[in-house]
């Protein structure tokens, strides 16, 4: 039940905050949460659809489907979220307003959907396997709703405190999440990529095993917030800077547009 | 716009589920820990019942028998699965006897304590004591995962209830702020439904200490509200009232003027200032009665009244203006009871009339029509003038505002309030007003009352109800 526990906790935790950031941060833009049901409705859907297709999906590409379509959505979803960092940089430098922006519902409902699929699959299928096929349902049914329950609570916390910050407070801590949450996405997808041989496989660059071990709690819950990896490799590691690069470029050109309009005016 | 029921709801839910998840985790773990004592304990005891079985008596080769069964009373479904595996040997080592699990090789070294180790494909924990007083070695064994397996069925049988019972306290918490929060609605109500004309102060004796300041507040608005109306009363009553007197006095010398000039050209101007105080004496009475008829001022005598008979008195007054700009006219229709205030009726018709009659050039026609419909009573004034563009229906209703600067060719002047008046008193009855093209040519201005009695009015004494 404990492994059960960490492992759903972990999936959870990975969704609710990315989908809290994308809720606080939508709000503070002036966007109406309307996204919200359809991006839950087209998680689930998509959540589903790749679990029960996953084997079709797995012969693709000459076996390497699940790997290469994984990280093709893990890594349109950190695009979006560098998108997405540029759009709540350019809110926070104007003064508040309450128009919404069809940009940002439709990014908040890729985003969202995306998440939602992977980690609705992940659940989905570990439930599946070892609590329907390995005979061990109410241990394992247990430890997902309580994993569920955590994560979820975790968020309630999480989405409240953000909303009690002011909004220009709120839209930077959003983008700065955002920025962190798109580099563990683009780790993600470049583990996947070397699984499928399509990155070159290489040395690991160090170890931190021995201070936080990946499959801990600690490590699960740094992994689901950072995208942590005890031994990342150099292409891991650069492009992994490289995303917090492009976010950083993104806050960076919100705000010499800002700089601009400023200058225009007056 | 966040709601403090699904904050509180929410947030609250949250940390009772935190709180009792975590510690049901935690409460697992122990438990988990405890079954584990608990097991070793089992193996202690049966390794102590075979060291009393006098091995040393035993001879002629290695005896194999049966495992140990514990009867699982706790989960039958996993049936005489939890067996104990032992072996027995000579202080030297020798195999004496073991049951059929256990291999012919000790299942741990020959070390008194508790190991985990592997054999027959599963993994066991070991316990071996050495009996110093008979020399032999007793091993018992359990296999870890139907330990593992035992112990949680039992614990999770623990954990269930309280993942069950936390959305159930979420529903609870939901109807509980539900409830908390009821004063504010019933505060927020009772504000909400008042009239416009109540400015009575909020009851304070069932208001909760967190509403008492937000109330006292409102009451403070309310009664500030309340003197700025009076005021504004006043002074348009007062000051209305006031300018008649001079206004008629001005008459009176106006009307003396012209009696004693003789020079034509200087009675012509006599006679332009005649109309003069004339149009200012309309205008003055019309502010009276545009003040009179606001509906959060007007204090009604609401009654049911015959709207056909009215309209037959107001039309027998104004029919002296009809007349004189040889217009043709007809009153249609006949019945139609509304509930409402004879005065202020009555200055709703003749308004509608006098306007009508203005803007219709000399010999034009008009035709009011009052009449019983599905809805209660309809009331209309057409006229075959110039009409009111559509662009401009709306804002014909404000005060002062006058259609292309009042251009019309009545030769009477206007002040622009008359529909201003007219309006006033629609609300006052809740009816409707609507401005249209008429079959005549001109305007259509069309009033529906609601049925007598079938609505609430605002301000209407219960015994006319």
């Amino acid at each position: 039940m404990i492994s059960a526990v960490i492992i759903v906790l972990r999936e959870v935790l990975e969704g609710v905050l990315l989908m809290c950031m994308l809720m606080a941060s939508s709000a503070a833009m002036g966007n109406r949460l309307r996204w919200l049901p359809v991006g839950l409705l087209l998680g689930v859907a998509g959540a589903y659809s790749y679990a029960v297709f996953l084997d079709p999906i797995s012969m693709l590409f000459e076996g390497l489907g699940q790997e290469i379509i994984s990280a093709v959505m893990l890594l349109s979803a950190a695009l979006a979220l560098v998108v997405y960092v540029h759009l709540i940089a350019s809110r926070a430098l104007r003064p508040a307003s309450d128009k919404p922006s069809r940009a940002v519902l439709a990014l908040c409902l890729l985003a969202a959907a995306l998440s939602i699929s992977r980690e609705g699959a992940e659940v989905y299928l570990y439930v599946y396997a070892f609590g329907v096929q390995a005979g061990q349902m109410a241990s394992i049914m247990s430890g997902a709703v309580i994993g569920t329950g955590i994560g979820l609570s975790f968020g309630t916390f999480f989405y409240y405190g953000l909303r009690a910050l002011s909004r220009k407070a709120c839209l930077w801590t959003c983008a700065g999440i955002a920025t962190m949450t798109s580099a563990g996405l683009v780790m993600q997808a470049t583990y996947n990529l070397e699984q499928a041989d399509l990155l070159p496989g290489q040395q690991p660059l160090w170890d931190t095993s021995a201070l936080v071990r990946e499959s801990s709690l600690t490590g699960e819950m740094l992994q689901a917030a950072f995208g942590y990896e005890a031994t990342p490799t150099a292409v891991q590691l650069s492009l992994y800077l490289a995303s917090v690069l492009a976010c950083l470029a993104a806050m960076a050109l919100a705000r010499l547009h800002a700089t601009k309009r400023q200058e225009t005016s007056t | 716009m966040t709601s403090i029921r699904i904050f509180l709801t929410l947030s609250v839910s949250a940390l009772i589920l935190l709180v009792s998840f975590l510690s049901a985790i935690r409460g697992f773990r122990e438990s988990m820990v405890e079954a584990e004592l608990l097991f070793d304990q089992q193996l202690l005891e049966h390794a102590k019942m075979l060291s009393l079985l006098n091995p040393s008596a035993l001879s002629g080769g290695v005896r194999v028998v049966q495992d140990l069964v514990l009867p699982n009373v706790v989960n039958p479904e996993l049936g005489d699965e939890m067996q104990i595996a032992y072996q027995i040997f000579t202080e030297q080592g020798g195999l004496i006897l073991r049951s059929v699990l256990a291999p012919v090789t000790p299942m741990s070294p020959f070390e008194v304590g508790f190991r985990e180790v592997n054999f027959g494909s599963y993994r066991w924990r070991v316990l071996a004591i050495l009996d110093e007083e008979q020399s032999h070695w007793v091993l018992t064994a359990q296999r870890i995962d139907i330990r593992y397996d035992l112990a949680e069925g039992i614990i999770l049988d623990a954990v269930v209830p309280t993942i069950v019972t936390v959305p159930l306290a979420a529903v609870l918490i939901w109807l509980f702020v539900s409830f908390g929060l009821r004063p504010l609605q019933t505060l927020a109500r009772e504000v909400q439904a008042r009239e416009a004309s109540d400015l009575s102060p909020v009851r304070l004796d069932q208001v909760p200490r967190e509403l008492t300041q937000l109330s006292r507040s409102i009451n403070d608005l309310l009664r500030r509200l309340h003197g700025s109306f009076e005021r504004e009363k006043r002074f348009a009553a007062d000051a209305a009232h006031e300018l008649r007197t001079p206004i008629s006095i001005l008459k009176v010398q106006v009307h003396n003027l012209l009696q004693e000039l003789e020079a034509p050209a200087a009675r012509a101007s006599a006679r332009e200032l005649r109309e003069g105080i004339d149009a200012m004496g309309h205008l003055v009475e019309q502010i009276l009665e545009l003040n009179r008829t606001a509906p959060d001022q007007y204090s009604m005598r609401f009654q049911p009244l015959d709207l056909h008979a009215l309209a037959q008195e107001v039309v027998s007054q104004d029919f002296d203006q009809i007349l004189q700009r040889g217009q043709e006219f007809e009153l249609e229709g006949g019945g139609g009871t509304v509930l409402g205030d004879a005065t202020a009726l009555r200055s709703l018709l003749h308004n509608l009339l006098t306007n009508a009659s203005k803007y219709t050039p000399e010999g034009g026609r008009l035709r009011l029509r009052v009449a019983p419909d599905d809805h209660g009573t309809c009331c209309t004034m057409e006229d075959s003038g110039p009409g009111i563009p559509e662009q401009y229906r709306e804002r014909v209703f404000d005060r002062f505002y006058r259609l292309h600067g009042d251009q019309h060719d009545s030769g009477v002047s206007g002040s622009g309030l008359g529909l201003a008046i007219v309006k006033h008193i629609v609300d006052m009855h809740h009816a409707s007003i609507t401005l249209g093209r008429s079959e005549l040519g001109g305007l259509q201005v069309l009033v529906r009352f609601p049925a007598a009695g079938g609505g609430r009015i605002a301000g209407l004494p219960e015994e006319a109800a």
